[in-house]
Formats: C-alpha cells, structure tokens, sequence
C-alpha cells in the first residue's frame, strides 16, 4: 500500500503483542497481495483484466470494499470513484515524459468515454463480480488503507486485544480502547494555521485528507480531470468504521460545506467531520467530537 | 469447471441491455446459476487448520465450484472448531472436525486430503491416504528429509493415486505464461546463462499461542510435538522442519530448475543460524551449476532474514533479453540492445507484452514520438494478455493449483505439479540443505539421484 503502517498496543505481555504485530503484518502483506492494483496476481488487477461476458469469484475481503466503495461513491455523487485507475495511469505517462500533454487530454477524453459504456456488476448476494462491459480499472488506493485498519481491527480482536491505535500514512488511524486502565481514551490532536484541538477519542476510525501535500488541482472524477478545486486545506472524517473515514475523506473533499452537513446529518457512517477552511477549524456534528473543548 | 468459462453463465452478455451501467450492486439479467451437482464435487478434508490451512478452506476452496469441503483436521481444537463455525456462517455448509486424522479416515468418505501441516507429518499421512485410495494435495515442502519425499514419490507410482505438491508458481498463469509462451514457444531471451532469485524478510515469524488454545503435553506428543512451541514455530526446529532453503528457496529453485529446462548437477552452499539463533540457518546462500539444453547456466539464491527491503523475485538473464518475475509488485521484462526492437514488435503485435507502462496506444502515431520533452524513462516491457497458452486459470495462484488438483481427481485436467517433478526439485534443496548443516560446502549429484 506504499505507505507506512503503526501499530499501538496497550495492556498485553510484550511477547503476545509482538506476536499480535507480526500477525497483522503478514494479514497485511495479504490484503496487499489481494487488493493492489499493482501487483498482477492480485484480485483487482484479475477483475482489471475481465473481458465482457466473464465472471470471477471473490475473496469476501474484495467483496466487501468493493461494496463499501459503492456505497461511498453513490453518497458522495461520485466525488469517490475506484473505477479511475486508467485516468491515474494516463497523468502518470504525462509526468514521466511518456505522453506529450496533448496525447494526455485525448487520452483522458477517452478513457473518461469507455469508463462512461462499462458495467461491471457487484453480486449483492454471494461474492462475484460479472463484466458486462469492459472499461473501467479499479484502483483502491482511496479506501484501501482504512479496510486494511478494519480487517487488522477484526484480527486483534480474534486474538482478544482490545486497547490500541493503528496508523496508516498518518492518514487514517484506528482507535480502539484506550492506553491504560488511568484512562477511557486516546489523545490527538488536529490543527489548522490557526486553530488546534485536542481530541480524546476511543473505538473510532478518523481519517485526513488535504492539499497541502498536493496541491490545489484535484482529480474529479465525475470530469475525469483535474478540474477539482477544493475549498479546504485538510478535512478529516471521523467513522465506526476506517474504510468509510478513509474514502469519505476523500469523497466530501470536493463538496461544498451544506452537502457535507446534510451527509454528516443522514448517515450513520459518518460520526463527525472537521475542515480547516481559511485556517480556521469547522466542527460538523459536533455534538459527537470528542473534543477537549467544544468548539 | 471453472465459472468464468462456463457457458451457461455467459448468457448475461447477451441478455443484459443495461450498457453502461458503471460499477453496481446487482446481478446482470437473466444470470443462471451453476448447475453442478453435489455428486459430481470432489469431496474434500483439509488437514491443518494453520495459516495455510485456513487459506485453503476460505480463500481457495469457495472459489473452486467442483470443491466440496467435507471435514476438516486439526490437534488444537480452537483452530478447527473456529474453521468450521465460520466455514458454515460464511457459506452455510456444514463441515466435521477431526482431531485424528486417521479417524477422520475412517468415518468420511472423502475423494481426497488437502494436507498443509508440518513437513514432518506429509509422508506419513499421504502415504496412508493414498494407500487408502485418496488422492492427495500436500503442502510443500515434501518432507524434510529426502528419504520420505522419495517415499511419497513411489507411493504415487506404487499406488497409481494422484499427489500433488503444493509449489503454487506451477499453477500461477504469469509463470505458465513465461515458461509455455515466451520460453518455449518463442525462445524470446534466447539462452537462458543466470537464474537469480532472493527471499528477503524483515524477520523470522514467530507464533504465540492464542488466549482461547488449550493444549495438554501428553496430548502434543502423541503428535510428535515434545513443547507447545514446536506446534505453532516447527520450521524452526530440525527434527520437523526444513529450514528456510526448504520453506522459502524451495519455491523459487523450483522455477530456476522448470525454466532453465535442468537440474543441477552441483551445488555450492552455506549458511548460519548467527542472526536469530534457532536451529534452522537464518541467512543462506547458494550457488548451483546447471548443463540446459542450451549450455551450461549458473543459479545464484540468496535467503535474508534481518531485511525485506529488495522483497522476493526470481531474475533470469539470456543472450537475447532478461526479466524478472515474482508474485508481488516486481516483474519487468527488457530487451536486449543488441537485439532489434523491429525484432520484439512482433510479440507487441502477438499481444503478448506491452511497453512504456500499455501507454503507447495513446501516442500520435503519425508523428512517430511525442516530442521534445522530459527525459523519457527506460524501456521496459510487461507481460500484457496471456494467449496462445493452454489455459488461463484467472485464479490466484494458490486457488489455480488447488482447482487443478481437484479437475484432474474429475478426469478433466492433468496435475501441473506431481510428486515426482516436485521430488526432482527437492532433491537439490535437501542437498543445499545438508551443506548448509555441514557450515557450508560443496555437493556433486549424480544424476541417477532425480530419478524415481
């Protein structure tokens, strides 16, 4: 998943908890194995391969993020879509000198057409994926890394570990418990140019999304361009579970401050949401932050 | 048969008008079901509930639809209990569980064993199994001492039963695809001179018992386990395990010894146990001589336990090109200079393998290049659409191995990996092993020593 995982566990002899980490890294390397649209074995790049008329049998893990993903994309009115992955391929030819930025925008113009004729169908019953239509890659990298957090979450507790956090790129974390039986929850802290809070949280995922790593143009894949402009700087989702923070954050990136609260206010998924908007900090469903101080 | 080739279920392209509908939550029109009976499934028990075991219960039996898991075996009553409650929650299939394997045996009819417990245990249980008239899946490796996987190969003749070991590359359509297309059919590397592979980990795995498993000694030994850490860390340990040549280089060996066409007929070998102290070397190294069909080649392997940073691949260098291949992020495939480009256009043309990362579709053809720019990266190709090979699988590679096993118990395929081509491969790997033991050495195998 190209990025950095962390793993905090509190309460437990230092040899089970090394044993806990070893196992949710090697249930990562699987995931990795199974969901990487990088890796040509995996399950995603299999389904980036079906032709129309073919049909493949999922691991329940696949099934269920791809259901997930389909949920956050029908939310959001698209602002999340896993189906971009040819687009992502074609800015990346354009960087590395492969695609002059003529060829880039024609490129997109198509992929953004035969994406538009594909039909792939999610069996909503048994764990199978049927291509009607070619035309759409997946690339999971927008929810990818907050299933992993839930699928390690269902490994700690097989092996009856019930305190810790467990980071992803510091971009979504984890949080279950709390550090020691002085305290009911974990501390962290989310900042603006102006603003920071301290937030005391347990048994929540919160996940970040923002431009100041990246910049203001942001891929939209409704346009299949970088037509994106964002009016946050970083906004961060707060969720029961870690795939839905993850991809939320960046689904309701590209929407405005009423469609995020009448999300915040009719989905259960989502806790609490928070945007740094001018350098200053905005609370969504505040009643639900767990802050030191109510804003 | 696999679904995605069956042809009662690709009716939905031609009944589904909903073109376009982008990914959704629902079934195509018209879809019908598979129609396979219960009768004519392969009817399956699993033998170790373990990591590998539970792979094979949840990730490749469900995909396999002439797969029918019947009853699962495990000493730790935990492992096989849980195994079946979520075998039966996640597909409502009612699976027995078996301390005894031999009690297991006697009380299902089974058509075959899926075995993936400890090396040590594999010839006796499928020996038994086969004389008992299953067919056999085991785990590599065969054994851990060549004089029990030679067993296991005779019993397969003796017995005229199938036995399949599990080196799942074998079955993995990327590696097919090489071996039966790009090596055989096109000799497209020319002569293969180098095979070079690693396996590179952070650390050795070690296991914890679980809060919820409960074992008594008394009940470990008669299992052949003398403490509760040899159950969950047996490759560590001598008496029961291979080490890591046999649990890891196995595999990659395996490939050097298929592609090249050859065995070796000399191995050059050491290790130590200096950086995690167990008994089994943690830090390998290997040198084998090879005489192919086509001249003579070197296999250079290398096994690391303190580092996973340059991960795990096998890389092979020929006269006319090179490549790399692994079941994770790294496989390039890159020509030669002295070979034209005019020359490798065809296999572009075939299908079978595309360069500048499959964007060269999008290039202005009429202007030839895409102008002056940024400095263009390296040429490098990948392997595109796997054609004009006997079949394509589809399936990850450990699910492909497994189905292949279970369609040749049904009479519709033949085993991509028996015991005897497996036993060839283990030859050399208990050979570098015993140099390995010996601090290092250098070993000559007669070629009599492969056969069976």
């Amino acid at each position: 998943m190209a990025t950095r995982f962390q793993l905090s566990i509190a309460g437990e002899s230092a040899d089970y908890a090394a044993g806990a980490a070893d196992r949710c890294f090697a249930r990562l390397d699987y995931l990795e194995n199974t969901l990487s649209r990088f890796i040509p074995d995996s399950e995603i790049s299999r389904i980036n391969r079906l032709t129309a008329g073919q049909e493949l049998i999922l691991e329940r893990e696949t099934w269920n993020v791809l259901r997930q993903a389909i949920e956050v994309q029908m939310w959001t009115g698209g602002t999340f879509d896993i189906g971009v992955a040819e687009h992502v391929d074609i800015f990346r030819a354009g960087k590395q000198g492969i695609l002059n930025a003529y060829e880039v925008e024609r490129a997109l113009e198509q992929t953004q057409a035969t994406k538009a004729a594909a039909s792939l169908y999610l069996d909503p019953e048994q764990p199978r994926l049927y291509c009607v239509q070619a035309g759409m890659r997946f690339d999971l990298g927008g929810i990818g890394k907050g299933y992993a957090l839930d699928q390690l979450g269902l490994l700690l507790a097989e092996m009856q570990i019930d305190n810790y956090t467990i980071s992803a790129g510091d971009s979504t974390l984890l949080i279950r418990g709390a550090p020691n039986t002085d305290r009911s929850n974990w501390q962290f802290a989310i900042a603006s140019a102006q603003d920071r809070h301290l937030l005391q949280l347990t048994d929540i995922a919160v996940s970040a999304s923002g431009t100041f790593h990246q910049g203001h143009h942001i891929f939209d894949p409704r346009t299949g361009r970088n037509s994106g402009v964002s009016q946050y700087e970083r906004l961060w989702v707060a969720s029961p579970i870690a795939a839905y923070s993850d991809a939320l954050s960046t689904g309701l990136f590209l929407l405005q401050p009423s469609e995020i609260a009448e999300l915040v206010d009719r989905l259960a998924e989502i806790s609490w949401v928070a945007y740094s908007l001018e350098g200053k900090l905005t609370f969504v469903g505040p009643e639900n932050v767990p802050l030191d101080q109510q804003p | 048969m696999h679904s995605s080739s069956h042809p009662n279920r690709r009716k939905f392209i031609r009944t589904t008008s909903a073109i376009g509908a982008g990914l959704v939550l629902g079934r195509p029109l018209n879809l019908q079901a598979s129609t396979m009976s219960i009768n004519d499934k392969v009817r399956l028990g699993v033998v170790g509930c373990g990591g590998r075991g539970r792979g094979v219960i949840f990730s490749n039996i469900p995909k396999i639809p002439s797969a029918h898991l019947v009853a699962v075996c495990d000493i730790i009553p935990s492992r096989r209990e849980d195994a079946a409650a979520q075998f039966k929650e996640d597909y409502g299939i009612e699976v027995q569980t078996y301390e005894d394997f031999y009690d297991m045996l006697e009380k299902e009819e089974l058509d075959a064993v899926v075995l993936t417990t400890p090396d040590f245990w594999h010839m006796q249980h499928a020996v038994d199994a086969m004389e008992a008239g299953l067919h056999v899946y085991c785990e590599k490796a065969m054994s851990n001492n060549m004089e029990d996987a030679r067993k296991m190969a005779e019993g397969m003749k003796r017995t005229g039963m199938l036995l399949q070991i599990g080196r799942q590359r074998r079955s993995n359509d990327r590696y097919r695809f090489t071996h039966q297309v790009l090596l055989e059919k096109e000799n497209m590397f020319g002569r293969l001179t180098h095979a070079i592979g690693q396996w590179n980990r952070s650390r050795i795995w070690t296991q914890q018992p679980n809060k919820r498993d409960r074992f008594k000694i008394k009940q470990l030994e008669r299992y052949g386990f003398e403490t509760v850490d040899q159950v969950y860390n047996w490759r560590n340990y001598k008496e029961l395990g291979g080490g890591v040549v046999s649990d890891l280089g196995s595999h990659q060996i395996d490939i050097f010894n298929w592609f090249l066409g050859a065995y070796p007929h000399t191995v050059y070998a050491t290790g130590n146990n200096s950086y995690f102290k167990y008994e089994q070397a943690d830090t390998m190294a290997t040198i084998l001589e090879y005489d192919t069909p086509k001249g003579p080649a070197i296999g250079i392997y290398e096994n690391i336990s303190n580092s996973r940073a340059i991960g795990v691949y096998e890389r092979f260098i020929g006269d006319d090109g090179a490549f790399i291949i692994s079941e994770g992020k790294d496989n390039k495939i890159y020509r030669e200079s002295r070979v034209k480009a005019k020359r490798w256009q065809r296999y572009i043309d075939a299908g079978y393998i595309s360069n500048l990362a499959d964007m060269q579709k999008y290039r202005e053809e009429e202007v030839g290049d895409s102008g002056i720019k940024e400095t263009a990266p390296q040429i490098s190709y990948d392997i595109k659409n796997m054609v004009d090979m006997d079949r394509v699988y589809n399936l990850q590679a450990h699910t492909a191995h497994l189905y292949n096993f279970v369609e040749t118990v049904r009479g519709e395929e033949t085993l991509n990996y028996d015991a005897i081509t497996s036993y060839k491969s283990e030859v050399c790997i208990y050979k570098i092993h015993e140099a390995i033991n010996a601090n290092g050495g250098r070993i000559v195998i007669d070629p009599s020593e492969y056969e069976v």
